[in-house]
């Protein structure tokens, strides 16, 4: 158990690659962090540095407030869960817990003490003696999970543990790697691209792009203050809609739009803005400042999603209502949305403007 | 209820004989097989039942096709006697040089590639694929081709005839180091990552999860290698001046050249019966090491 602080982190790959754009982040003691992002943002890179198996180019990652830069993978004292979950395929499922544990010389009893207790927490007593290619996916990924807490490590790092099984297995084992975590009170890492994986599991999120940490927050600080208009997009489903417009004294102005918001609704700078609305957040108006062209409504039971092509945009946007209203089916539509509830942004920079 | 009326019906089913239908293909194909086999085994059969007659009938009769009533005698005369055929020597003996070097040999070069090949995929050296290709050239530089120099280097080591310099120079392997490293590449890489994490030594992977992943490689390498080294010639022959070394399959070539001499009654039965002899050992191999291999296959792990 211990907290991970990881500063201004750095990796480029000997082939050029710059996979880690300094990084800084703070995780406390038994937190649990999920690192968010597209394929090929670097997460993998960042948490594979925490572990030891990718050097670090430059920065400082230090855990239970020790430089580990130069510690080798052994001597870090953490545990990692791999994607595909790297069982030993020789070797029983008892041994397969039990190797860090032979390896660190632990005597005989206590090995056999420790082993059985993580079986027993993740329900694999009656499997011990078998070997991975004879359990279900779900049981290889407990015995993953085995492994790693057997050792009660200073911390935990998953890579995507959760990704080869399938959807309804996954919300089980989501939850139950999220009531271990808490019950051990070990610091967790996790990296996934699935948000809805991140937003349930995290106490804070790292969003991350292009190899640069974009936010850090916690999922409904994200969610409600994005910092960008990246993040904006990458996290809600369905997507925010992403409108370009001028702010002119206050007053909104959307590009080739006929109506706007009036003087004084915003407090941004003047210049040009992206404009952020989530589909939640939008409502039918007959006087509503944008404008667009109904493309197709889709009743889910308990809401209906409606997909309009905006006026003069050349962009799309997706709104959503209530099962229970009337929707046009097709033809122009007017909404409109709280100014309070708009995200703007800049741009040019993508960052979140002030307002 | 309607399942377990369902079952006696299924029963019934299943008991019912299916239907044996011979293509005339499949009969030429086994007509074909069974040529085969008969065509490889008789040799071997003719050899085995001339060696159970006494010399007199061979001398009078020729080959036989069946058992004769010297068997015991001539098998205990070549195993135990000196002074036969095989002047100084048993056939015990070398039988056990043989195995010797067989054993030898196939280990030496199983440990040797193995060992190669870890080095090569393992560890991040300059000059480790450079080294690979320098070690695949030697394919070109079998033992024929450098037999003399070999015979210079073990001479001047003061190693001629004993097992030390009959091994050695034949053990580097540059087919079982590429094997090996092709196994090894295909081990992911996450396994290596795991151990890394869970406190095991460069020396613990290999032992703890490389060997034991590679055993079927290892058991199909190991037959392969046995063989060849059990029937290796040339270099014991020309290694080997003391007949207390001398291996099998150069006591078969001794004992025909004695026939060919000429003499007294030649002793074919005695030949026959050591080449019985020499094909044995191998054979055991192969047949113990090739249900170890196809289960392992079976199992598939990895
Ligand atoms: N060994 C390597 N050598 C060179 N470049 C690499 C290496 N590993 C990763 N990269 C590059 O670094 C970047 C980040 O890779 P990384 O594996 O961290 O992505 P990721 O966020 O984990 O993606 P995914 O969600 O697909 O797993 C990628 O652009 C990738 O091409
Ligand atoms: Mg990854």
């Amino acid at each position: 158990m211990a907290d991970i602080r990881l500063s201004q982190v750095e990796k480029r790959y000997p082939n050029g690659a710059h996979a880690v754009r300094g990084v800084c982040v703070d995780i406390a003691d038994g937190e649990f962090v999920v690192l968010l992002g597209p394929s090929g943002c670097g997460k993998s890179t960042l948490l594979r540095m925490v572990a030891g198996l990718e050097e670090i180019t430059e920065g400082e990652v230090a855990i239970g407030g020790a430089l580990v830069n130069d510690v080798s993978p052994a001597d870090r004292d953490i545990a990692m869960v791999f994607q595909n979950y790297a069982l030993y395929p020789h070797m029983s499922v008892f041994k397969n817990m039990a190797y860090g544990l032979i390896n660190r010389r632990f005597p005989k009893e206590e090995v056999r003490a420790k082993v059985e207790a993580a079986a027993d927490m993740l329900q694999l007593r009656d499997y011990l003696d078998r070997r991975p290619h004879q359990l279900s996916g779900g049981q290889r990924q407990r015995v993953a999970m085995g492994r790693a807490i057997v050792r009660e490590p200073k911390a935990f790092l998953f890579d995507e543990p959760l990704s080869n099984l399938d959807a309804k297995l996954r919300v089980h084992m989501r939850v139950e790697i999220k009531q271990l975590q808490r019950r051990l009170g070990i610091t967790a890492l996790y990296v996934t691209h699935d948000q809805v994986e991140a937003m349930t599991l995290a106490d804070r999120l790292i969003v991350m792009n292009g190899g640069v940490a974009e936010q850090i927050g916690t999922p409904l600080e994200v969610y409600e203050r994005p910092a960008s208009a990246f993040v904006a997009t990458f996290i809600g489903s369905p997507a925010m809609a992403m409108l370009r417009g001028r702010v002119d004294g206050g007053a909104l102005r959307l590009d080739g739009q006929p109506a706007g918001l009036p003087s004084g609704a915003l407090k941004a700078p003047d210049g040009p803005v992206t404009v952020g609305v989530r589909p939640e957040d939008l409502r039918l108006a007959e006087d509503g400042w944008i404008a667009g062209r109904i493309e197709l409504v889709e009743h889910l039971g308990a809401d209906q999603v409606l997909h309009a092509a905006l006026d003069g945009q050349g962009e799309r946007l997706i709104a959503r209502f209530a099962g229970a209203e009337s929707l046009p089916a097709d033809g122009p539509v007017r909404l409109a949305a709280d100014p309070a509830k708009l995200h703007l942004f800049c741009p040019e920079s993508g960052r979140r403007l002030a307002a | 209820m309607a399942a377990s009326e369902d079952i006696p019906a299924r029963a019934a089913a299943a008991a019912r004989p299916r239907r044996l239908r011979i293509s005339g293909r499949t009969l030429a194909n086994h007509a074909i097989l069974i040529l085969g086999a008969v065509f490889l085994c008789a040799p071997l059969w003719i050899a085995f039942m001339s060696s159970t007659h006494s010399a007199e009938t061979l001398y009078r009769e020729g080959l036989q096709f069946w058992f004769g009533d010297s068997m015991l005698e001539t098998y205990g005369a070549v195993m135990f006697d000196t002074g036969g055929v095989t002047k100084n020597t048993t056939a015990l003996t070398m039988l056990g040089n043989s195995m010797v070097l067989g054993l030898g040999f196939a280990i030496g070069k199983i440990v040797i590639s193995m060992t190669a090949a870890y080095a090569i995929v393992y560890f991040r050296f300059r000059l480790a694929t450079p080294f690979f290709w320098v070690i695949f050239l030697t394919l070109l530089l079998p033992l024929e081709v450098r037999i003399v120099p070999s015979y210079e280097v073990v001479a001047s080591l003061g190693l001629l005839n004993s097992y030390t310099g009959l091994i050695v120079p034949l053990i580097a392997s540059a087919t079982g180091t590429f094997f090996f490293r092709q196994f090894y590449k295909s081990v992911p890489d996450e396994l290596l990552e795991a151990a890394r994490l869970d406190g095991a030594g460069p020396l613990r992977f290999f032992l703890d999860i490389l060997v034991p992943l590679s055993r079927t490689m290892v058991a199909a390498i190991f037959i392969i290698m046995f063989v060849v080294g059990w029937n290796q010639y040339l270099w014991p022959i020309i290694m080997t001046t003391d007949d207390q070394l001398y291996t099998i399959v150069i006591g078969i070539k001794q004992v025909y050249q004695v026939l060919a001499e000429g003499g007294e009654l030649p002793q074919y039965q005695e030949a026959f019966a050591l080449t019985i002899l020499a094909i044995l050992p191998p054979v055991l191999v192969v047949l113990f090491f090739q249900r170890w291999f196809i289960k392992g296959l079976l199992e598939s792990e990895k």
